[in-house]
């Protein structure tokens, strides 16, 4: 197995781990570090996968990708945050209510 | 209008600008971002549809810096509708805003009030000025708190929002997408939280996890698409693909892979049925402005990524059978989102399921652009591609015309009820008459742009021999027939005993009417946007060996000598 599959691979795995949390657990929290996880995911794969000639320096392209994907997910995170307080707040739980609606 | 003026950065720069102002300044600063929003953006987005109209595709690298490394804007005739599109309804929303967002409308002891405030920069004073009862005028002073905190982020935002629509539809590269529609996203959630009540907050929350769900599936399938082939740029990524040897059958599994999550996330965002769940609490519960922008140009733009990857960027990897189940979806979409529109109590959940159903229309574009095959090897039925971004262009008009027209029709009556609006025709006739015009575009009846979409769509149908989707066109028809007419029972109904109106600010009533006008507009003068859509259609490289779309024009390869460093530049 070559370096790159495995990242890419892990990176697969991270991403899947990370959405089944997200849809299986209830709480909040657990939901938005779940989303982190699949970024890491996603992050791995970028950074991992692309292959390339050996003794060859690093491809610069998806590192400035994962940067700006960093600022991204941070932004998320905080707003997702700061919004699951607020739900706390208004519902006395951190989760978020059955759908009534489905 | 020379064709070098760079009307396409200002499309991008004039709501930035915006939102830097409201973001500093505060309601200080109002009157300049209302100059910027319902002046600048759709002065730029006008000139730049008539450079691309007269000069074809604009391009324009960012410092001078091109693909594949660099940050192009790119605008042929469907970014150019679209930006003009939401330039419009922009316009209109935030000419509403400034009537729904002023302080003294939520107020009652100023209701009343005598002109002469101290922030003489502010808005005109509010113009039939009715005391409403003590009882409501007590209701309102208790929310008015929360509107004046929600008047405050709402410009920010809102013009943030705008800048980020700009730049996503004049997007080249994945990555730069990627970037936008999350910033779209982003600011989309707030303004659905801005309403401050129980309702909002957790459709906002959950609005955010199903979004974010969608922006990482579609990283992912940015990452491998990047793995695969080493580029971002839509144009270097439809080179690599489309001289793909063997044909479609010879697609990598990785490029077929990367576009399935891609696809999948768009859909979650663009509330395509089954994946739908979280559109209608999310629009109905944020203030009316917010609802027009979210149902009219949000969900939309996650169908321009899809719509520029399928057709134009990737089509030889997109297999004859997905056309068809996506079609089918949409047409779920089409019949079960009417179906629960026509169930609903509340106003603003009938009009938020009418959009799940109207969306579904728009994935009808895929299966009637072909008779079956992929959709990079035959040549495009030119009725289906123009009818299905019609009817994103016409919808977003007109349902953003009904979103503000319920607001004003619902501050006016003081409930979201159905119930409620009896009578609403005689007291807001203005308003009642944007919302029936933009009901003329759900229904498809003449003379609206809803009905050109339709009936190209139906046209296609015929064409390329699938009838049956011809059948879910016309029955998504009367069944939006039926539940527009819901509410005009409402409305037409009882007159006497009605309690005594709100008044609602006339520049309120207008923008709705404006914009529903300009979705009746869309259908009367036709030609000249269509013509405007086929600029630059068709897939980005054709295949080789296709049969061509010679009525749509293809946009060949870039010309060798395109600005930007060459791809070997920062190896060492």
């Amino acid at each position: 197995m070559t370096a790159p599959l495995l990242y890419a691979l892990a990176g697969a795995c991270l991403f899947a781990l990370g959405l089944h949390a997200v849809l299986a657990r209830r709480h909040l929290f657990w939901k938005v570090l779940a989303l982190n996880i699949m970024g890491s995911g996603v992050f791995l794969v970028l950074i991992g996968a692309p292959a390339r000639p050996s003794g060859a320096a690093a491809d610069p392209v998806p590192q400035a990708l994962v940067l700006t994907g960093i600022v991204v997910t941070v932004s998320a995170t905080a707003l997702a945050l700061g919004l699951a307080l607020r739900v706390a707040a208004k519902t006395g739980r951190a989760h978020l209510p059955e759908d009534a609606d489905a | 209008m020379s064709p070098d003026s760079p009307w396409i950065v200002w499309a991008v720069v004039a709501p930035l600008a915006g939102a830097v102002l409201a973001a500093g300044f505060g309601s200080r600063a109002t009157p300049l971002v209302l100059l910027s929003g319902a002046l600048g953006v759709p002065a730029s987005a006008a000139a730049l549809a008539v450079q691309v109209e007269r000069f074809g595709p604009q391009r324009h690298a960012l410092g001078g810096w091109g693909e594949p490394l660099g940050i192009e804007l790119y605008a042929d005739g469907l970014a150019a509708l679209m930006l003009l599109v939401s330039a419009v309804i922009g316009a209109a929303v935030s000419v509403y805003s400034a009537g729904f967002f002023d302080p003294r409308l939520a107020l009652p002891v100023q209701r009343t009030g005598t002109s002469g405030h101290p922030e003489g920069t502010g808005p005109a004073p509010l113009r039939g000025t009715g005391t409403g009862p003590t009882s409501r005028g007590r209701d309102a002073s208790s929310t008015a708190h929360a509107d004046a905190r929600a008047g405050r982020f709402f410009w920010p935002l809102w013009m943030l929002l705008w800048t980020a629509l700009n730049a996503l539809f004049l997007s080249r590269d994945i990555f730069n997408l990627y970037v936008t529609v999350e910033l779209v996203s982003l600011s989309a959630v707030a303004l659905v939280t801005l309403a401050g009540t129980h309702a909002g907050t957790v459709a906002g929350m959950r609005y955010l996890v199903v979004s974010l769900i969608g922006s990482l599936l579609f990283l992912l399938g940015i990452a491998l698409l990047y793995t695969a082939y080493g580029t971002l740029s839509l144009d270097g990524l439809a080179r690599a693909t489309a001289g793909t040897l063997g044909g479609p059958a010879a697609v990598p599994p990785a490029t077929v892979l990367a576009l399935a999550v891609m696809t999948l996330g768009l859909c979650i965002k663009t509330a395509l049925f089954p994946l739908h769940a979280w559109l209608p609490p999310a629009h109905a519960s944020a203030p009316p402005p917010a609802s027009a922008l979210l149902s009219g140009l949000v969900v939309k733009a996650s169908f321009y990524i899809l719509v520029r990857l399928w057709l134009q960027v990737l089509p030889i990897a997109v297999p004859g059978k997905a056309l068809g189940l996506i079609g089918v979806l949409g047409a779920a979409a089409v019949l079960w989102g009417s179906v629960l529109a026509l169930v609903q109590r509340s106003l603003k959940l009938l009009i938020a399921y009418s959009t799940v159903a109207q969306l579904g229309y728009l994935f009808l574009l895929f299966p009637l652009l072909t008779d079956g095959g992929s959709p990079a090897a035959g040549a495009w039925n030119e009725a289906a591609w123009s009818g299905g971004i019609y009817q994103a262009l016409a919808h977003a008009c007109a349902k953003a015309a009904m979103f503000l027209a319920a607001g004003s029709m619902i501050h006016a009556s003081g409930s979201d009820a159905l119930a409620a609006l009896d009578g609403i025709s005689h007291r807001l006739p203005l308003s009642f008459t944007a919302f029936g015009l933009g009901g003329l575009t759900m229904a498809g009846l003449p003379p609206s742009g809803g009905f050109i979409a339709k009936w190209l769509l139906l046209t296609a149908a015929f064409e390329t021999g699938q009838w049956v989707w011809a059948v879910v066109i016309a029955g998504g028809g009367l069944l939006a027939a039926a539940y527009v007419y819901r509410v005009l029972r409402h409305a037409f109904g009882r007159t006497e005993d009605l309690p005594p109106p709100v008044a609602v600010p006339r520049r309120m009533e207008l923008a709705a009417l404006g914009l529903a006008l300009v979705a009746v507009a869309l259908g009367v003068g036709a030609t000249r946007p269509l013509e405007l859509l086929g600029v630059g259609a068709g897939p980005l490289v054709p295949a080789p060996g296709a049969v061509g779309v010679p009525e749509l024009a293809p946009y060949g390869p870039l010309p060798p000598g395109a600005p930007g460093p060459a791809p070997g530049a920062l190896a060492p």
